[in-house]
């Protein structure tokens, strides 16, 4: 017994020891540099770009908001691409603008799950102070909304807050709607089906919207990364000649794309020439602020490790 | 038993915690960068009454040796918000950055009783927004121009990563006269060509000056006498002694790199071979035994090697031997003749003066005679001398014409950056000094 267990203890130490000696010589994930090509890779959840759902989530919505009604008038609201929900909500205020368009909270019994965010009355508002700020004419919309009186229920309320960006001129132009405008095709082709919860491309399904997973950074986006931060990286001639150094930072940064803060992670070299490869990284990692990365994944480029190695570099 | 069993198993549990990856993290690798010149801006150093114009001296002497090396770039003074700054400033970071620094330095003059001047100065990173360097000097008035120099030495290590070279001297042949009476004088200057200093009165010719690595001592060749004869030369004292009582001409000295040792060239016949002289015993010692004229020998730093120039195998070339003597190896190999080596202070390259096709270069290669490359290449090259550091070369260029003469150029070892040093006098043979501490 005992000695079983001393060959035992034996056995697992040396088998263990030989995993520490070998496997953390493994190669991380790093990504080899390569020159971008005139290529994008898309990624599968791009396409699919769905939210987790959750079993046990109540259920909200399993079809289409209200259809579009079969009407000859396009509704007004609709007729300006561009326009989206974010806007709408932050300048939904109004308290006139409530009264001018009661019609347009229609929709909300349609029971979308949208409407507690932004409230369909509201979205009617902006075009009222938006105009009235600019313009000495605060009516028009007004009349704009009543005229269509019977059309509002069609709309789509998630789009209703593009009215707020119509030009003057171009309500003056909206009772010839009937003719046709070739200005106007492209509206007409724009016009997209409406669809339920979400903004954006993401469909409608069940389940929370943030337990979706974030979608890696593509190569060119790295690679644009990459570049940005290479243009800003002066070697000390020092190390320019294969000197055995190199600088790992962790870089943290804002999602506006600026630094946050630089964080040494590890270093290869001591003394001076650290010292001046160190300062050097630092100083490319700050003059090549703020980094151009898609907003949509800050959660993956929050924090990125740059390793700064000058080994390769040729004079 | 068990007890022991259960602490290796915590111990490995650590271990094997400590090596795994704590997350995935986005991870970049940076393998080139954009070279480029650091900017550096160097406002006037802050003093009171006559030192004001010392700050403004001093400043520019900084500003000249760092913006000779071609590595940093000053930013020109006219476009400084605040044209003077004493150390007590931090600068306002954002508008150094405005007009293009990366770096900035400050730096003032404090006077301490009559004749001891306090020089201060501070080197701030823009970009970072700290400070890299900060350092005091007590000094004499008269020596501010050293000052300037160890300030900018000290700049240029925390921005280049390179040891300094601006507070080091230049020994060499100052030549005058038409060019058919040429008179050859000894001269020591710093390496800016500043501070001028005549070692020899030219009454006889003298040749290939040579820094002793204490760099107090020049040993030198002359024709003095009834034969050309090497010379030992104390540049503070002036006291000179001949090296020793040959009975042929002696050429082509150089110090060991501890100074104790001198190597030189001893005519025999029509040959030349290589000795080497120890300075407290002056015995000489036969290093090579040939039929041929074996010259311009030069150590490697640590004094295990000597590479020299020979004609043993028809033309000249260079080869590398022990410094004890025996076999040398031919390193050389390219078309035309090379000449005059010299081992960089870092040890890895051998700089020469290489003849081919009427035209001479100043080229390096590696100890092993692989990686030539020519630096620069013209009329008449010839005579290099490495800096302190290594990295950069000086050597002598000779310009036709009836008015033509030697003058001393340097050359960065990457063939780049160009100058020449501004001397009153025509000058050959530089040699450079080693750094003064």
């Amino acid at each position: 017994m005992r000695a079983a267990l001393i060959v035992s203890a034996v056995v697992h130490f040396m088998i263990l020891a030989g995993m520490l000696v070998t496997l953390p010589d493994a190669e991380g994930f790093s990504t080899p540099s390569v020159d971008a090509l005139p290529v994008e890779l898309v990624t599968i959840d791009e396409e699919t770009d769905v939210t987790l759902g959750r079993v046990d989530a109540e259920e909200v919505l399993d079809e289409a908001a209200p259809q579009t009604v079969e009407a000859d008038a396009p509704a007004e609201p609709d007729t300006t691409p561009g326009a989206n929900d974010a806007a709408a909500e932050e300048i939904a205020t109004d308290e006139n603008a409530r009264v001018d368009a009661p019609e347009s909270s229609a929709p909300e019994p349609a029971g979308l799950p949208e409407p507690v965010e932004a409230p369909a009355p509201p979205e009617e508002t902006p075009p009222a102070t938006d105009v009235a700020a600019a313009d000495p004419l605060p009516e028009p919309p007004a009349p704009e909304a009543e005229a269509p009186a019977p059309v509002p229920e069609t709309v789509v309320p998630s789009r209703k807050p593009r009215p707020p960006r119509r030009t003057e001129q171009a309500r003056l132009q909206r009772p010839n709607e009937n003719s046709f405008d070739a200005n106007r095709l492209s509206q007409l082709i724009n016009r997209t089906d409406p669809s339920g919860g979400g903004s954006g491309s993401a469909q409608a399904s069940l389940g929370a919207a943030s337990g979706r997973a974030a979608a890696p950074l593509t190569l060119s986006e790295k690679d644009a990364l990459r570049s940005q931060m290479q243009r800003c990286w002066n070697p000390p001639i020092a190390v320019r000649d294969g000197t055995d150094v190199a600088i790992i930072v962790e870089v943290r940064l804002f999602i506006d794309g600026s630094v946050e803060a630089i964080d040494s992670v590890g270093a290869q070299g001591v003394g001076r020439l650290y010292d001046v490869a160190a300062d050097s990284a630092r100083r490319a990692v700050l003059q090549c602020q703020p980094y151009r990365l898609p907003t949509s994944k800050y959660a993956e480029w929050k924090a990125v490790q740059v390793t700064f190695d000058p080994r390769d570099l040729l004079r | 038993m068990m007890r022991i069993f259960q602490r290796l198993s915590i111990v490995l549990a650590l271990l094997a915690l400590a090596v795994t990856p704590a997350r995935a993290l986005l991870s970049i690798d940076i393998t080139e960068g954009t070279v480029r010149a650091i900017p550096i801006a160097i406002p006037h150093f802050a003093g009171t009454g006559a030192d004001a114009a010392l700050g403004q001296q001093i400043a520019e002497v900084v500003e000249a040796d760092l913006g000779s090396t071609g590595l940093l770039q000053p930013v020109n003074r006219a476009a400084f918000i605040a044209p003077v700054m004493g150390t007590a400033d931090v600068p306002r970071f954002a508008e150094w950055r405005a007009i293009g620094a990366d770096a900035v330095v400050t730096g003032q003059l404090v006077r301490e009783g009559g004749n001891t001047l306090k020089v201060e100065f501070r080197l701030w990173d823009a970009v970072q927004e700290r400070q890299l360097v900060g350092r005091q000097f007590s000094t004499t008035p008269q020596n501010w121009r050293r000052v300037a120099h160890i300030v900018a030495d000290a700049i240029y290590e925390s921005l280049t990563g390179e040891e300094g070279y601006f507070d080091t001297r230049v020994v060499f042949v100052a030549e005058s006269g038409p060019k058919n009476r040429r008179v050859k004088r000894l001269a020591v200057m710093d390496q800016d060509g500043a501070n001028l200093k005549y070692l020899t009165d030219g009454s006889s010719l003298v040749l290939t000056p040579r820094f002793s690595p204490a760099g107090q001592t020049v040993t030198y060749m002359s024709y003095e006498g009834a034969q050309p004869q090497v010379f030992l030369l104390d540049v503070e004292t002036g006291r000179r002694q001949i090296l020793g009582n040959f009975n042929n001409m002696s050429f082509a000295p150089r110090f060991s790199p501890d100074g104790r040792r001198v190597v030189l060239s001893l005519q025999e016949g029509g040959n030349a071979n290589l000795f080497e002289m120890d300075l407290g015993s002056k015995s000489l010692r036969r290093l090579t035994q040939t039929g041929a004229i074996d010259t311009a020998p030069s150590y490697s730093p640590d004094g295990q090697q000597i590479v020299f120039e020979s004609d043993r195998g028809g033309t000249q070339q260079l080869y590398v031997m022990n410094a004890a003597g025996g076999e040398a190896t031919r390193i050389s190999f390219g078309e035309g003749r090379y000449s005059t080596p010299v081992w960089s202070p870092r040890g890895d390259l051998i700089a020469f003066t290489k003849q081919a096709a009427g035209r001479f270069s100043i080229g390096v290669m590696s100890p092993d005679g692989s990686g030539e490359r020519l630096l620069t290449t013209g009329r008449h090259n010839e005579g290099p001398t490495w800096a302190p550091n290594g990295r950069v070369l000086a050597f002598f260029r000779e310009t036709g014409g009836a008015s033509g003469g030697p003058q001393i150029y340097t050359v960065d070892i990457t063939g780049r950056n160009e100058r020449r040093v501004i001397t009153t006098t025509l000058a050959s043979d530089p040699a450079w000094s080693p750094r003064r501490d």
